[in-house]
């Protein structure tokens, strides 16, 4: 499995982003990934929040697997609690990225 | 600055519009006719909104100075505002959370009352509601359409978001734009949102502070900064990137030219990236000036501010900005000569 991660705006702007394969990661580790994109949600998911809110940090994260492709995209107002977890794990291990 | 644009497409109020719809020459009448469909769909939405906040704004008791600060006790965006737990003329607060929203949200309430008359982000005294602890570690602070609310930070790359009076005043100035020009938030309109926010938020901090232009430190977001980090801060007014290969923010995106605009669709079109060219405009009107900048190059952007319209991008800006200098100061004063070199200088 594969994940792209992103995360761009907001107040500060700055764009920072992870790509994992759990395939090269510790088998522990990526049983815990596991868990959290399978908690996290089975269906891709796309919501905004206010179109009058501003600065709002705008979030994607893209899972390949096996069979197939899910895409979440979300922002600050609109953070679905199920991808809490997953959203920290992959916080914690995004680094700074040029806007794409 | 190139003289073939045509103001039509934001400039405009819409009753001349709607005359110019009707006007004998075909040619001026298809602009106006596109320029009202182009917007029609926009000004539906912008009275909804406008009727949306009227009725959603808290009116202060005595139409003056009136805060109130939550704590949104890390709950999410749809927990806010949270408990209340300070009030205008209520005793600092042992949170310095708490504290800051407080005192900074009314330094920003004196500069716009003061500096330009203005009472409140609408204008009629609409009270100022923040809200704390958003969130878990939360690296950002946003201005909802009704209300302030800030995250804590992670602690590594940053500190809690109400510590800069300069983010605080960014965030109250987006109220104050959706009161009035009302940009809309991608491409050059939402870059000049940002801009916008961005200038007025620096002008608090040096009001407050008392700095000329060549005093002030021309950055946005410096007490905000983690400790883990060596960014001095997040964006700067200067012809200079904030940061530079920081191994937690990278390399500062901002472009101060239009030769180097953003044109990527991530942030919005980067509203937070190209904001950096007109930011650099108004830093060289100011420092041209000279003074203390919000009382003329301020007074020039903020009577700007108060006469864009939704769509307008950043060559809009620069020709209201010459034409309010020109009636503030006089068409030959140096003050407009300022604006007219400090566009030129960013590509326009
Ligand atoms: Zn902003």
């Amino acid at each position: 499995m594969r994940i792209r991660y992103r995360e761009a705006g907001g107040f500060a702007g700055i764009s920072r982003g992870v790509d994992i394969d759990t395939a090269t990661l510790p088998e522990d580790e990526a049983h815990d990934v596991g868990a959290l994109v399978e908690a996290a949600t089975p269906r891709g998911l796309q919501r905004e929040g206010p179109p009058e809110a501003r600065d709002l940090r705008g979030y994607e994260i893209v899972i390949e697997h096996d069979d197939g492709r899910t895409v979440l995209r979300f922002d600050d107002a609109t953070i679905p609690a199920a991808v809490e977890s997953l959203l920290a794990y992959l916080q914690d291990r995004a680094r700074p990225r040029p806007p794409e | 600055m190139s003289e073939d644009r045509h103001p039509l497409h934001c400039i405009l109020p819409p009753y001349i519009l709607e005359r110019l719809a009707e006007s004998p020459d075909a040619r001026v009448r298809r602009r106006a006719i596109d320029t009202i469909a182009q917007s029609a769909a926009l000004r539906a939405t912008r009275s909804t909104l406008a009727a949306m906040g009227a009725m959603a704004a808290i009116p202060s008791p005595r139409a003056r100075k009136h805060r109130l600060v939550y704590d949104a006790k890390h709950g999410n965006f749809v927990d806010l505002p949270g408990v209340l737990v300070r009030e205008e003329g209520d005793r600092a607060s042992k949170d310095p959370s708490v504290n800051e929203a407080y005192n900074h949200s009314g330094y920003t309430y004196d500069f716009y009352k003061r500096v330009f008359d203005r009472n409140s982000l609408d204008d009629r005294g609409m009270s100022l509601v923040s809200s704390v602890h958003l969130g878990r570690r939360l690296n950002n602070a946003f201005w909802t359409g009704e209300q302030m609310a800030y995250g804590d930070g992670d602690g590594s790359l940053f500190v809690r978001f109400t510590k800069s009076l300069d983010v605080v005043g960014h965030e109250l100035t987006h109220g104050v734009i959706t009161h009035t020009a009302n940009l809309e938030y991608r491409d050059e309109p939402g870059a000049l949102n940002e801009h916008l926010a961005d200038v007025f938020g620096s002008l608090v901090k040096q009001w407050k502070k008392d700095q000329t232009a060549a005093q002030a430190d021309w950055l946005i977001g410096p007490d905000i900064m983690g400790p883990d980090t060596e960014a001095e801060a997040l964006r700067t007014f200067r012809d200079e990137p904030a940061f530079e290969d920081d191994p937690l923010f990278g390399t500062d995106p901002q472009p101060k030219h239009m030769r180097d605009k953003y044109t990527g669709s991530s942030d919005s079109g980067g509203v937070h990236i190209n904001s950096g060219i007109p930011n650099h405009a108004f830093y060289l009107v100011a420092r041209a000036i000279g003074g203390r900048a919000w009382e003329k190059a301020g007074r020039i952007w903020y009577d700007s501010m108060l006469a864009l319209t939704p769509t307008c991008g950043f060559a809009d800006m620069a020709e209201r900005s010459l034409q309010e200098a020109s009636s503030l100061f006089g068409a030959r004063s140096r003050e407009r000569r300022a604006v007219r070199d400090a566009w030129k200088a960013v590509g326009l």
